[in-house]
Protein backbone atom coordinates (compact mmCIF):
# COMPACT_ATOMS: atom_id res chain seq x y z
CA UNK A 1 0.00 0.00 0.00
CA UNK A 2 1.63 3.11 -1.10
CA UNK A 3 -0.37 6.68 -0.38
CA UNK A 4 1.51 9.65 -1.57
CA UNK A 5 0.53 13.11 -1.39
CA UNK A 6 1.97 16.47 -2.27
CA UNK A 7 4.17 17.54 0.82
CA UNK A 8 3.48 20.77 1.79
CA UNK A 9 5.02 22.30 4.97
CA UNK A 10 1.81 22.57 6.93
CA UNK A 11 0.42 19.03 7.42
CA UNK A 12 3.99 17.72 6.64
CA UNK A 13 5.71 20.10 9.36
CA UNK A 14 6.67 17.60 11.93
CA UNK A 15 7.60 14.67 10.08
CA UNK A 16 10.78 12.98 9.61
CA UNK A 17 12.21 10.25 7.53
CA UNK A 18 14.73 7.28 8.08
CA UNK A 19 17.43 7.96 6.19
CA UNK A 20 19.53 4.88 7.40
CA UNK A 21 16.82 2.44 6.23
CA UNK A 22 17.80 2.06 2.57
CA UNK A 23 15.34 -0.66 1.77
CA UNK A 24 11.82 0.62 1.44
CA UNK A 25 8.90 -1.95 1.41
CA UNK A 26 8.76 -3.86 -2.16
CA UNK A 27 12.61 -3.35 -2.43
CA UNK A 28 13.15 -7.01 -3.50
CA UNK A 29 14.41 -6.79 -7.04
CA UNK A 30 17.82 -7.85 -7.72
CA UNK A 31 18.60 -4.56 -10.11
CA UNK A 32 17.29 -1.02 -9.68
CA UNK A 33 16.60 1.69 -11.82
CA UNK A 34 19.26 3.82 -12.91
CA UNK A 35 19.53 6.94 -14.51
CA UNK A 36 22.28 8.31 -17.71
CA UNK A 37 22.00 11.28 -15.09
CA UNK A 38 24.01 9.20 -12.76
CA UNK A 39 25.81 6.81 -14.95
CA UNK A 40 29.17 8.31 -13.90
CA UNK A 41 29.00 7.32 -10.32
CA UNK A 42 26.94 4.03 -10.85
CA UNK A 43 29.21 2.43 -13.40
CA UNK A 44 32.19 2.37 -10.59
CA UNK A 45 29.87 -0.26 -8.33
CA UNK A 46 27.45 -1.85 -10.51
CA UNK A 47 26.96 -3.22 -13.61
CA UNK A 48 24.85 -0.96 -15.98
CA UNK A 49 22.28 -3.16 -17.66
CA UNK A 50 19.22 -2.72 -20.30
CA UNK A 51 15.69 -4.24 -19.91
CA UNK A 52 12.71 -3.69 -22.23
CA UNK A 53 9.87 -2.52 -20.49
CA UNK A 54 7.06 -5.26 -20.68
CA UNK A 55 4.39 -3.29 -21.91
CA UNK A 56 5.62 -0.69 -24.29
CA UNK A 57 8.73 -1.96 -25.60
CA UNK A 58 11.14 1.07 -24.48
CA UNK A 59 14.75 0.13 -23.02
CA UNK A 60 15.39 0.65 -19.14
CA UNK A 61 18.57 0.90 -17.48
CA UNK A 62 19.13 -1.01 -14.32
CA UNK A 63 22.45 -1.41 -12.20
CA UNK A 64 22.60 -5.16 -11.45
CA UNK A 65 22.90 -5.62 -7.05
CA UNK A 66 22.32 -8.84 -7.19
CA UNK A 67 22.74 -12.49 -8.63
CA UNK A 68 19.42 -14.50 -7.59
CA UNK A 69 15.77 -13.40 -7.80
CA UNK A 70 15.36 -10.88 -4.95
CA UNK A 71 18.80 -10.88 -3.91
CA UNK A 72 20.35 -7.57 -3.45
CA UNK A 73 23.82 -7.83 -1.93
CA UNK A 74 24.28 -4.06 -0.85
CA UNK A 75 21.91 -4.49 1.36
CA UNK A 76 23.35 -5.52 5.33
CA UNK A 77 19.92 -5.65 6.80
CA UNK A 78 18.65 -2.29 5.96
CA UNK A 79 21.95 -0.19 5.56
CA UNK A 80 23.13 -0.04 2.00
CA UNK A 81 26.89 -0.87 1.73
CA UNK A 82 27.88 0.71 -1.74
CA UNK A 83 29.16 4.22 -1.83
CA UNK A 84 27.50 5.43 -3.99
CA UNK A 85 23.09 5.04 -3.08
CA UNK A 86 21.52 4.79 -6.75
CA UNK A 87 19.07 7.83 -6.58
CA UNK A 88 16.03 5.13 -6.90
CA UNK A 89 16.99 4.31 -3.81
CA UNK A 90 18.60 6.96 -2.42
CA UNK A 91 15.15 9.09 -3.18
CA UNK A 92 13.49 7.19 0.05
CA UNK A 93 10.20 7.29 0.69
CA UNK A 94 9.80 10.27 -2.10
CA UNK A 95 8.10 10.45 -5.27
CA UNK A 96 7.89 12.66 -8.25
CA UNK A 97 4.73 14.40 -8.78
CA UNK A 98 3.26 17.09 -11.12
CA UNK A 99 1.37 19.61 -10.90
CA UNK A 100 -0.02 21.65 -13.84
CA UNK A 101 0.26 25.86 -13.72
CA UNK A 102 -0.43 28.56 -15.66
CA UNK A 103 2.54 31.01 -16.70
CA UNK A 104 1.43 33.97 -18.80
CA UNK A 105 -1.73 32.04 -20.22
CA UNK A 106 0.58 28.58 -20.76
CA UNK A 107 0.41 25.71 -19.41
CA UNK A 108 3.58 24.98 -17.35
CA UNK A 109 3.74 21.19 -16.12
CA UNK A 110 6.03 21.56 -13.06
CA UNK A 111 7.24 18.91 -10.74
CA UNK A 112 6.84 18.67 -7.30
CA UNK A 113 7.79 16.61 -4.47
CA UNK A 114 5.41 13.87 -2.90
CA UNK A 115 5.82 11.42 -0.15
CA UNK A 116 4.38 7.85 0.60
CA UNK A 117 2.70 8.38 4.12
CA UNK A 118 2.32 4.81 4.37
CA UNK A 119 5.86 4.03 3.87
CA UNK A 120 7.79 2.96 7.70
CA UNK A 121 10.39 5.06 6.70
CA UNK A 122 8.28 8.10 7.60
CA UNK A 123 7.47 9.08 11.38
CA UNK A 124 7.38 12.29 13.71
CA UNK A 125 9.83 10.94 16.11
CA UNK A 126 13.45 9.93 14.35
CA UNK A 127 14.96 10.75 11.46
CA UNK A 128 16.16 13.82 9.35
CA UNK A 129 13.53 16.55 9.69
CA UNK A 130 12.44 17.65 6.27
CA UNK A 131 11.36 21.18 7.63
CA UNK A 132 13.40 24.10 9.12
CA UNK A 133 11.78 25.38 12.48
CA UNK A 134 10.01 28.10 10.38
CA UNK A 135 8.52 25.59 7.81
CA UNK A 136 11.61 26.69 5.14
CA UNK A 137 12.97 23.52 3.45
CA UNK A 138 15.28 21.31 6.10
CA UNK A 139 18.87 20.48 4.14
CA UNK A 140 17.63 17.01 3.44
CA UNK A 141 14.65 18.12 1.36
CA UNK A 142 16.55 19.95 -0.64
CA UNK A 143 19.30 16.74 -1.04
CA UNK A 144 15.41 14.99 -2.15
CA UNK A 145 14.98 17.38 -4.33
CA UNK A 146 17.98 17.32 -6.01
CA UNK A 147 17.74 13.41 -6.41
CA UNK A 148 14.21 13.63 -7.74
CA UNK A 149 15.63 15.91 -10.16
CA UNK A 150 18.41 13.60 -11.33
CA UNK A 151 15.25 10.84 -11.55
CA UNK A 152 13.45 13.03 -13.59
CA UNK A 153 15.48 14.38 -16.17
CA UNK A 154 17.20 10.95 -16.53
CA UNK A 155 13.66 9.68 -17.53
CA UNK A 156 13.63 12.17 -19.95
CA UNK A 157 16.93 12.09 -21.21
CA UNK A 158 17.06 8.33 -20.90
CA UNK A 159 14.10 7.97 -23.31
CA UNK A 160 16.10 9.67 -26.38
CA UNK A 161 19.37 8.13 -25.45
CA UNK A 162 18.18 4.36 -25.39
CA UNK A 163 15.95 5.04 -28.31
CA UNK A 164 19.37 6.91 -30.31
CA UNK A 165 21.51 3.23 -28.84
CA UNK A 166 18.88 0.91 -30.43
CA UNK A 167 18.60 2.70 -33.71
CA UNK A 168 22.32 2.85 -33.81
CA UNK A 169 21.85 -1.20 -33.46
CA UNK A 170 24.22 -0.51 -30.17
CA UNK A 171 22.28 -2.40 -28.02
CA UNK A 172 22.52 -6.41 -28.02
CA UNK A 173 20.53 -9.14 -26.00
CA UNK A 174 22.69 -10.71 -23.18
CA UNK A 175 22.85 -13.95 -20.92
CA UNK A 176 25.15 -12.93 -17.85
CA UNK A 177 26.43 -16.59 -16.76
CA UNK A 178 27.99 -15.73 -13.85
CA UNK A 179 30.50 -19.16 -12.23
CA UNK A 180 30.44 -18.33 -8.30
CA UNK A 181 31.63 -21.48 -6.91
CA UNK A 182 32.72 -24.62 -8.73
CA UNK A 183 29.26 -25.74 -8.29
CA UNK A 184 27.00 -22.83 -8.51
CA UNK A 185 26.42 -21.00 -11.59
CA UNK A 186 23.89 -18.04 -11.86
CA UNK A 187 22.35 -17.16 -15.55
CA UNK A 188 20.78 -13.86 -15.71
CA UNK A 189 18.80 -13.58 -18.61
CA UNK A 190 16.23 -10.87 -20.36
CA UNK A 191 19.08 -8.24 -20.09
CA UNK A 192 20.56 -6.11 -23.16
CA UNK A 193 24.07 -4.76 -23.20
CA UNK A 194 26.19 -2.43 -25.47
CA UNK A 195 27.93 -4.19 -28.20
CA UNK A 196 31.74 -3.33 -27.59
CA UNK A 197 31.70 -4.50 -31.65
CA UNK A 198 29.07 -2.11 -32.92
CA UNK A 199 30.29 0.65 -30.83
CA UNK A 200 33.87 0.48 -32.39
CA UNK A 201 32.07 -0.17 -35.95
CA UNK A 202 30.14 3.36 -35.87
CA UNK A 203 31.22 5.36 -38.60
CA UNK A 204 32.20 9.67 -38.01
CA UNK A 205 29.02 10.49 -38.80
CA UNK A 206 27.07 8.29 -36.42
CA UNK A 207 29.54 8.92 -33.43
CA UNK A 208 29.78 12.48 -33.72
CA UNK A 209 25.05 12.64 -33.67
CA UNK A 210 25.96 10.94 -30.59
CA UNK A 211 28.28 12.34 -29.28
CA UNK A 212 26.43 16.12 -30.48
CA UNK A 213 23.24 15.00 -28.46
CA UNK A 214 25.60 13.92 -25.17
CA UNK A 215 24.86 10.08 -25.47
CA UNK A 216 28.16 8.66 -26.24
CA UNK A 217 29.17 8.86 -23.06
CA UNK A 218 26.45 7.04 -21.53
CA UNK A 219 27.17 4.25 -24.20
CA UNK A 220 30.75 4.23 -22.69
CA UNK A 221 30.09 4.47 -19.30
CA UNK A 222 27.42 1.29 -19.80
CA UNK A 223 29.86 -0.76 -21.57
CA UNK A 224 32.83 0.46 -18.69
CA UNK A 225 30.63 -0.49 -15.94
CA UNK A 226 30.65 -4.21 -17.06
CA UNK A 227 33.87 -4.72 -15.73
CA UNK A 228 32.00 -4.53 -11.84
CA UNK A 229 30.34 -7.75 -12.81
CA UNK A 230 33.57 -9.95 -11.13
CA UNK A 231 33.30 -7.66 -8.46
CA UNK A 232 29.56 -8.42 -8.04
CA UNK A 233 30.43 -12.29 -7.86
CA UNK A 234 33.11 -11.42 -5.17
CA UNK A 235 30.16 -10.17 -2.99
CA UNK A 236 28.44 -12.97 -3.55
CA UNK A 237 31.57 -15.27 -2.49
CA UNK A 238 31.84 -13.34 0.18
CA UNK A 239 28.30 -13.89 1.49
CA UNK A 240 28.27 -17.79 0.99
CA UNK A 241 31.51 -18.01 2.60
CA UNK A 242 29.96 -16.39 5.70
CA UNK A 243 30.94 -12.74 6.02
CA UNK B 1 -26.74 49.06 -18.25
CA UNK B 2 -25.46 52.31 -16.78
CA UNK B 3 -22.41 53.47 -16.29
CA UNK B 4 -21.25 54.79 -12.12
CA UNK B 5 -20.02 57.75 -13.85
CA UNK B 6 -20.48 60.13 -17.04
CA UNK B 7 -16.80 61.02 -17.09
CA UNK B 8 -15.64 59.43 -20.16
CA UNK B 9 -11.93 58.61 -20.49
CA UNK B 10 -9.92 61.02 -22.59
CA UNK B 11 -9.80 60.11 -26.32
CA UNK B 12 -7.27 60.45 -29.32
CA UNK B 13 -9.12 60.10 -33.08
CA UNK B 14 -7.14 59.08 -35.98
CA UNK B 15 -4.10 57.75 -34.56
CA UNK B 16 -2.58 54.91 -37.43
CA UNK B 17 -2.35 51.62 -35.87
CA UNK B 18 1.03 51.62 -36.90
CA UNK B 19 2.35 54.91 -35.30
CA UNK B 20 0.96 54.61 -32.21
CA UNK B 21 2.33 57.33 -29.86
CA UNK B 22 3.97 54.95 -27.24
CA UNK B 23 6.40 56.86 -25.16
CA UNK B 24 3.05 59.86 -25.30
CA UNK B 25 1.05 57.62 -24.04
CA UNK B 26 2.75 56.21 -21.01
CA UNK B 27 4.18 59.45 -19.93
CA UNK B 28 0.63 61.15 -19.47
CA UNK B 29 -0.04 58.42 -17.31
CA UNK B 30 -3.44 58.20 -17.93
CA UNK B 31 -6.14 55.92 -19.98
CA UNK B 32 -6.51 57.29 -23.36
CA UNK B 33 -9.06 55.69 -25.81
CA UNK B 34 -7.39 55.54 -29.18
CA UNK B 35 -10.78 55.34 -31.64
CA UNK B 36 -11.02 52.81 -34.38
CA UNK B 37 -7.53 52.19 -34.36
CA UNK B 38 -7.53 48.34 -35.42
CA UNK B 39 -10.58 48.76 -37.39
CA UNK B 40 -8.95 47.76 -40.51
CA UNK B 41 -7.97 44.20 -38.35
CA UNK B 42 -9.52 41.41 -40.69
CA UNK B 43 -10.62 39.57 -37.46
CA UNK B 44 -12.66 43.55 -36.29
CA UNK B 45 -14.00 42.98 -40.02
CA UNK B 46 -15.18 39.04 -39.77
CA UNK B 47 -16.86 40.03 -36.61
CA UNK B 48 -18.66 43.56 -37.76
CA UNK B 49 -20.10 40.63 -40.74
CA UNK B 50 -21.31 37.87 -37.70
CA UNK B 51 -19.94 36.51 -34.37
CA UNK B 52 -20.06 32.76 -36.45
CA UNK B 53 -17.70 34.91 -39.25
CA UNK B 54 -15.40 35.74 -36.39
CA UNK B 55 -15.66 32.19 -34.72
CA UNK B 56 -14.63 30.77 -38.03
CA UNK B 57 -12.09 33.21 -38.77
CA UNK B 58 -10.49 32.58 -35.24
CA UNK B 59 -10.54 28.78 -35.86
CA UNK B 60 -8.45 28.98 -39.23
CA UNK B 61 -5.44 29.69 -36.80
CA UNK B 62 -6.13 27.10 -34.62
CA UNK B 63 -3.26 24.31 -33.59
CA UNK B 64 -5.21 22.00 -31.75
CA UNK B 65 -3.64 23.24 -28.44
CA UNK B 66 -6.51 23.47 -24.61
CA UNK B 67 -6.61 26.64 -23.17
CA UNK B 68 -7.36 27.45 -20.06
CA UNK B 69 -11.11 27.95 -20.09
CA UNK B 70 -13.59 29.23 -16.98
CA UNK B 71 -17.40 27.90 -17.18
CA UNK B 72 -20.09 29.16 -14.98
CA UNK B 73 -23.80 28.51 -14.87
CA UNK B 74 -26.35 31.15 -16.85
CA UNK B 75 -27.59 32.37 -13.26
CA UNK B 76 -24.02 34.69 -12.22
CA UNK B 77 -24.85 36.16 -15.57
CA UNK B 78 -21.08 35.97 -16.95
CA UNK B 79 -19.81 37.90 -13.21
CA UNK B 80 -17.03 35.79 -12.43
CA UNK B 81 -16.75 36.00 -8.82
CA UNK B 82 -16.55 34.39 -5.75
CA UNK B 83 -19.59 32.47 -4.37
CA UNK B 84 -21.90 34.18 -1.91
CA UNK B 85 -20.47 32.64 1.07
CA UNK B 86 -16.64 33.69 -0.09
CA UNK B 87 -15.58 29.89 0.16
CA UNK B 88 -14.63 28.98 -3.36
CA UNK B 89 -15.08 30.94 -6.74
CA UNK B 90 -18.34 30.92 -8.58
CA UNK B 91 -17.20 28.88 -11.50
CA UNK B 92 -15.11 25.98 -12.95
CA UNK B 93 -11.91 26.01 -15.42
CA UNK B 94 -10.24 23.55 -17.38
CA UNK B 95 -8.17 23.18 -19.83
CA UNK B 96 -10.16 22.54 -23.04
CA UNK B 97 -9.18 22.72 -26.58
CA UNK B 98 -9.86 26.38 -28.00
CA UNK B 99 -12.28 24.61 -30.72
CA UNK B 100 -14.58 23.17 -27.93
CA UNK B 101 -14.76 26.84 -26.34
CA UNK B 102 -15.98 28.64 -29.35
CA UNK B 103 -18.01 25.52 -30.52
CA UNK B 104 -19.82 26.08 -26.84
CA UNK B 105 -20.11 30.01 -27.61
CA UNK B 106 -21.30 29.51 -31.19
CA UNK B 107 -24.01 26.68 -29.71
CA UNK B 108 -25.63 29.27 -27.43
CA UNK B 109 -25.08 32.53 -29.60
CA UNK B 110 -29.09 33.29 -29.48
CA UNK B 111 -29.71 32.42 -26.20
CA UNK B 112 -31.30 35.21 -23.38
CA UNK B 113 -29.24 33.60 -20.58
CA UNK B 114 -26.40 31.42 -22.03
CA UNK B 115 -23.91 29.31 -19.62
CA UNK B 116 -21.11 31.68 -19.24
CA UNK B 117 -17.58 30.51 -20.91
CA UNK B 118 -14.90 32.34 -21.00
CA UNK B 119 -10.83 32.12 -21.95
CA UNK B 120 -9.31 34.92 -20.48
CA UNK B 121 -5.12 36.29 -20.67
CA UNK B 122 -4.34 33.61 -23.22
CA UNK B 123 -0.79 33.90 -25.40
CA UNK B 124 -2.31 34.47 -28.75
CA UNK B 125 0.93 32.67 -30.29
CA UNK B 126 0.49 29.51 -27.82
CA UNK B 127 -2.76 28.79 -30.22
CA UNK B 128 -3.90 30.63 -32.58
CA UNK B 129 -0.35 31.09 -34.34
CA UNK B 130 -0.75 33.26 -37.48
CA UNK B 131 -3.19 35.57 -36.33
CA UNK B 132 -0.94 38.50 -35.47
CA UNK B 133 0.62 38.45 -38.58
CA UNK B 134 -2.43 40.80 -40.05
CA UNK B 135 -4.57 41.64 -36.50
CA UNK B 136 -1.63 43.56 -34.63
CA UNK B 137 0.38 46.40 -33.69
CA UNK B 138 3.76 48.19 -34.43
CA UNK B 139 5.99 48.03 -31.45
CA UNK B 140 8.66 50.34 -33.10
CA UNK B 141 9.21 52.66 -29.51
CA UNK B 142 13.00 51.38 -28.23
CA UNK B 143 11.38 50.89 -24.61
CA UNK B 144 9.79 47.43 -26.51
CA UNK B 145 13.81 45.67 -27.57
CA UNK B 146 14.05 44.34 -23.94
CA UNK B 147 10.52 44.21 -23.26
CA UNK B 148 8.84 42.40 -25.74
CA UNK B 149 4.77 42.83 -25.22
CA UNK B 150 2.57 39.74 -24.09
CA UNK B 151 0.41 39.46 -26.66
CA UNK B 152 -3.26 37.95 -25.05
CA UNK B 153 -6.14 36.72 -26.39
CA UNK B 154 -9.67 36.92 -24.47
CA UNK B 155 -12.84 35.41 -25.71
CA UNK B 156 -16.31 34.86 -24.22
CA UNK B 157 -19.95 35.74 -24.17
CA UNK B 158 -21.32 38.29 -21.57
CA UNK B 159 -18.73 39.21 -18.92
CA UNK B 160 -18.23 41.07 -16.10
CA UNK B 161 -14.64 41.16 -14.17
CA UNK B 162 -14.97 43.08 -11.25
CA UNK B 163 -12.23 45.79 -11.02
CA UNK B 164 -8.54 45.07 -10.18
CA UNK B 165 -5.40 46.11 -11.74
CA UNK B 166 -2.18 44.57 -12.99
CA UNK B 167 1.41 45.45 -12.71
CA UNK B 168 2.26 45.92 -16.18
CA UNK B 169 0.97 49.23 -19.04
CA UNK B 170 -1.92 48.01 -21.03
CA UNK B 171 -3.21 48.39 -24.58
CA UNK B 172 -6.40 46.34 -25.24
CA UNK B 173 -7.91 46.23 -28.54
CA UNK B 174 -11.55 45.61 -28.54
CA UNK B 175 -12.08 43.24 -31.86
CA UNK B 176 -15.20 41.72 -31.19
CA UNK B 177 -18.64 42.84 -29.42
CA UNK B 178 -18.41 45.59 -27.18
CA UNK B 179 -16.40 46.61 -24.23
CA UNK B 180 -16.68 48.75 -21.40
CA UNK B 181 -13.77 49.63 -18.71
CA UNK B 182 -14.63 51.32 -15.50
CA UNK B 183 -11.05 52.74 -14.58
CA UNK B 184 -10.01 54.35 -11.27
CA UNK B 185 -6.28 55.47 -10.25
CA UNK B 186 -4.06 53.32 -8.23
CA UNK B 187 -4.92 55.73 -4.97
CA UNK B 188 -8.47 54.49 -5.04
CA UNK B 189 -7.47 50.65 -3.54
CA UNK B 190 -8.72 51.59 -0.27
CA UNK B 191 -12.31 52.93 -1.82
CA UNK B 192 -12.95 49.61 -3.95
CA UNK B 193 -12.96 46.95 -0.93
CA UNK B 194 -10.51 44.54 -2.19
CA UNK B 195 -11.03 40.46 -1.86
CA UNK B 196 -9.00 37.85 -0.85
CA UNK B 197 -5.27 37.70 -2.10
CA UNK B 198 -6.24 34.38 -2.67
CA UNK B 199 -7.83 32.53 -4.09
CA UNK B 200 -8.55 35.11 -7.01
CA UNK B 201 -11.06 34.81 -9.93
CA UNK B 202 -8.39 35.95 -12.38
CA UNK B 203 -4.92 35.90 -10.63
CA UNK B 204 -5.07 39.49 -8.99
CA UNK B 205 -8.40 40.58 -5.95
CA UNK B 206 -10.89 42.24 -7.09
CA UNK B 207 -13.03 44.69 -5.95
CA UNK B 208 -16.10 43.12 -3.54
CA UNK B 209 -18.38 46.13 -4.24
CA UNK B 210 -20.87 45.13 -6.90
CA UNK B 211 -21.02 48.13 -9.55
CA UNK B 212 -24.27 47.69 -10.44
CA UNK B 213 -26.04 47.67 -6.87
CA UNK B 214 -23.66 49.33 -4.74
CA UNK B 215 -24.14 48.53 -0.78
CA UNK B 216 -22.89 51.84 0.47
CA UNK B 217 -23.27 50.11 4.17
CA UNK B 218 -20.48 48.25 4.09
CA UNK B 219 -18.73 49.95 1.31
CA UNK B 220 -19.01 53.45 2.22
CA UNK B 221 -15.58 54.59 0.43
CA UNK B 222 -16.97 53.14 -3.23
CA UNK B 223 -18.43 56.74 -3.25
CA UNK B 224 -15.43 58.56 -3.34
CA UNK B 225 -14.29 55.85 -5.66
CA UNK B 226 -16.97 57.03 -7.87
CA UNK B 227 -15.53 60.64 -7.97
CA UNK B 228 -12.66 59.55 -9.43
CA UNK B 229 -13.71 57.20 -11.67
CA UNK B 230 -13.79 57.46 -15.29
CA UNK B 231 -15.53 55.28 -18.24
CA UNK B 232 -14.67 53.71 -21.75
CA UNK B 233 -17.03 52.57 -23.81
CA UNK B 234 -15.39 50.54 -26.88
CA UNK B 235 -16.63 49.60 -29.98
CA UNK B 236 -14.97 46.65 -32.12
CA UNK B 237 -11.82 48.33 -33.76
CA UNK B 238 -11.37 50.34 -30.63
CA UNK B 239 -8.57 50.58 -28.48
CA UNK B 240 -8.13 51.66 -24.92
CA UNK B 241 -4.03 52.31 -22.87
CA UNK B 242 -4.21 52.39 -19.40
CA UNK B 243 -0.78 52.71 -17.26
CA UNK B 244 0.19 49.88 -14.93
CA UNK B 245 -1.80 49.64 -11.68
CA UNK B 246 -4.43 51.52 -12.74
CA UNK B 247 -7.76 49.49 -11.50
CA UNK B 248 -10.17 48.47 -14.18
CA UNK B 249 -13.44 46.29 -14.49
CA UNK B 250 -14.49 44.96 -18.01
CA UNK B 251 -17.45 44.43 -19.12
CA UNK B 252 -18.40 42.49 -22.59
CA UNK B 253 -22.06 42.82 -23.38
CA UNK B 254 -22.42 40.89 -26.84
CA UNK B 255 -23.10 37.00 -27.28
CA UNK B 256 -19.64 36.52 -28.68
CA UNK B 257 -16.58 38.85 -27.72
CA UNK B 258 -13.23 38.79 -28.72
CA UNK B 259 -10.34 41.48 -27.16
CA UNK B 260 -6.66 41.04 -27.55
CA UNK B 261 -4.21 43.09 -25.27
CA UNK B 262 -0.70 43.94 -25.06
CA UNK B 263 0.79 44.52 -21.14
CA UNK B 264 4.33 45.01 -21.15
CA UNK B 265 6.93 46.48 -19.11
CA UNK B 266 9.93 48.84 -19.18
CA UNK B 267 11.29 47.00 -16.38
CA UNK B 268 14.56 44.70 -16.52
CA UNK B 269 13.34 41.18 -16.75
CA UNK B 270 15.29 40.61 -13.45
CA UNK B 271 12.94 42.71 -11.31
CA UNK B 272 10.61 40.30 -9.05
CA UNK B 273 6.96 41.09 -9.60
CA UNK B 274 6.16 43.19 -6.30
CA UNK B 275 3.74 41.11 -4.64
CA UNK B 276 6.20 38.96 -3.55
CA UNK B 277 7.54 42.10 -2.01
CA UNK B 278 4.44 42.76 -0.79
CA UNK B 279 3.47 38.89 0.58
CA UNK B 280 6.66 38.95 2.06
CA UNK B 281 5.95 42.58 4.03
CA UNK B 282 2.82 40.80 5.67
CA UNK B 283 4.89 38.04 6.64
CA UNK B 284 8.05 40.49 8.09
CA UNK B 285 5.97 44.00 8.86
CA UNK B 286 2.17 43.79 9.30
CA UNK B 287 1.75 41.97 12.59
CA UNK B 288 5.23 44.31 14.59
CA UNK B 289 4.31 47.24 16.76
CA UNK B 290 2.60 50.46 15.34
CA UNK B 291 5.75 52.54 16.83
CA UNK B 292 7.57 49.59 14.92
CA UNK B 293 5.81 49.74 11.81
CA UNK B 294 6.46 53.63 11.76
CA UNK B 295 10.02 53.10 11.98
CA UNK B 296 10.08 50.89 8.99
CA UNK B 297 8.19 52.88 7.26
CA UNK B 298 10.95 55.98 6.94
CA UNK B 299 13.29 53.21 6.13
CA UNK B 300 11.07 51.85 3.11
CA UNK B 301 10.61 55.53 2.23
CA UNK B 302 14.26 56.22 2.56
CA UNK B 303 15.93 52.99 0.51
CA UNK B 304 12.72 51.82 -1.52
CA UNK B 305 10.42 54.70 -2.03
CA UNK B 306 12.28 57.63 -2.25
CA UNK B 307 14.76 58.90 -4.97
CA UNK B 308 16.95 56.07 -5.98
CA UNK B 309 20.10 58.26 -5.55
CA UNK B 310 19.71 59.78 -1.72
CA UNK B 311 21.12 56.83 -0.23
CA UNK B 312 24.20 56.18 -2.05
CA UNK B 313 24.63 59.96 -2.30
CA UNK B 314 26.94 60.37 0.23
CA UNK B 315 28.62 57.04 -0.46
CA UNK B 316 32.20 56.20 -2.42
CA UNK B 317 31.42 54.06 -5.86
CA UNK B 318 32.73 51.23 -4.31
CA UNK B 319 30.58 50.81 -1.18
CA UNK B 320 27.18 51.21 -3.10
CA UNK B 321 26.75 47.31 -3.10
CA UNK B 322 23.04 46.99 -4.09
CA UNK B 323 22.32 50.41 -2.94
CA UNK B 324 23.65 51.41 -6.62
CA UNK B 325 21.69 50.48 -9.89
CA UNK B 326 20.78 46.63 -9.79
CA UNK B 327 21.88 44.67 -12.67
CA UNK B 328 21.77 40.82 -13.89
CA UNK B 329 24.48 40.44 -11.95
CA UNK B 330 23.69 42.03 -8.41
CA UNK B 331 19.63 41.07 -9.34
CA UNK B 332 21.12 37.07 -8.63
CA UNK B 333 23.43 38.21 -5.68
CA UNK B 334 20.59 39.51 -4.40
CA UNK B 335 18.12 36.55 -5.30
CA UNK B 336 20.55 34.18 -3.79
CA UNK B 337 20.93 36.25 -0.55
CA UNK B 338 17.13 36.17 -0.37
CA UNK B 339 16.16 32.40 -0.68
CA UNK B 340 19.14 31.59 1.67
CA UNK B 341 17.22 34.17 4.44
CA UNK B 342 13.85 33.17 3.42
CA UNK B 343 14.43 29.08 4.24
CA UNK B 344 14.67 28.93 7.84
Amino acid sequence: MTRPVLLNNVDHGHLKVLTRRAAGPGDTAHHVLTFPTEFADVQREYPILFRRHADTGEYQAVALVGLAEGENLFLDGDRWTGAYVPAIVARGPFLIGFQEREVDGERRRQPVVHIDLDDPRVNEREGEPLFLEHGGNAPYLQHVAGLLSVIQEGIETGKAMFAAFDTHGLLEPVNLEMDVLDDVRYVLRGYWTISRERLAALDGTALADLNRAGFLEGAFLALASLANVPRLIDRKRRLLAGG
Amino acid sequence: MQPITDRKTRELAGIDAARVPWRELLEAGEPVVLRGLVKGWPLVEAGRRSAVEAIDYLLSFFNGRTVGAYFGAPEMRGRWFYDDELRDLNFESRRTPLDEVLEALRRHLDEQQPPAVYVGSTTIDACLPGLRAANDLAFDDPMFERNAPLASIWIGNRSLVSAHFDAPSNMVCCAVGRRRYTLFPPDQIVNLYPGPLDPTPGGQPVSMVNFAAPDFTRHPGFREAIGAAQVADLEPGDALFYPAMWWHQVEAFDAFNVMINYWWSTSPKFMDTPMNALKHALLALRDRPESEKAAWKHVFDYYVFGPAERPRAHLPGHAHGELGPLDELKARRLRAELLNRLNR
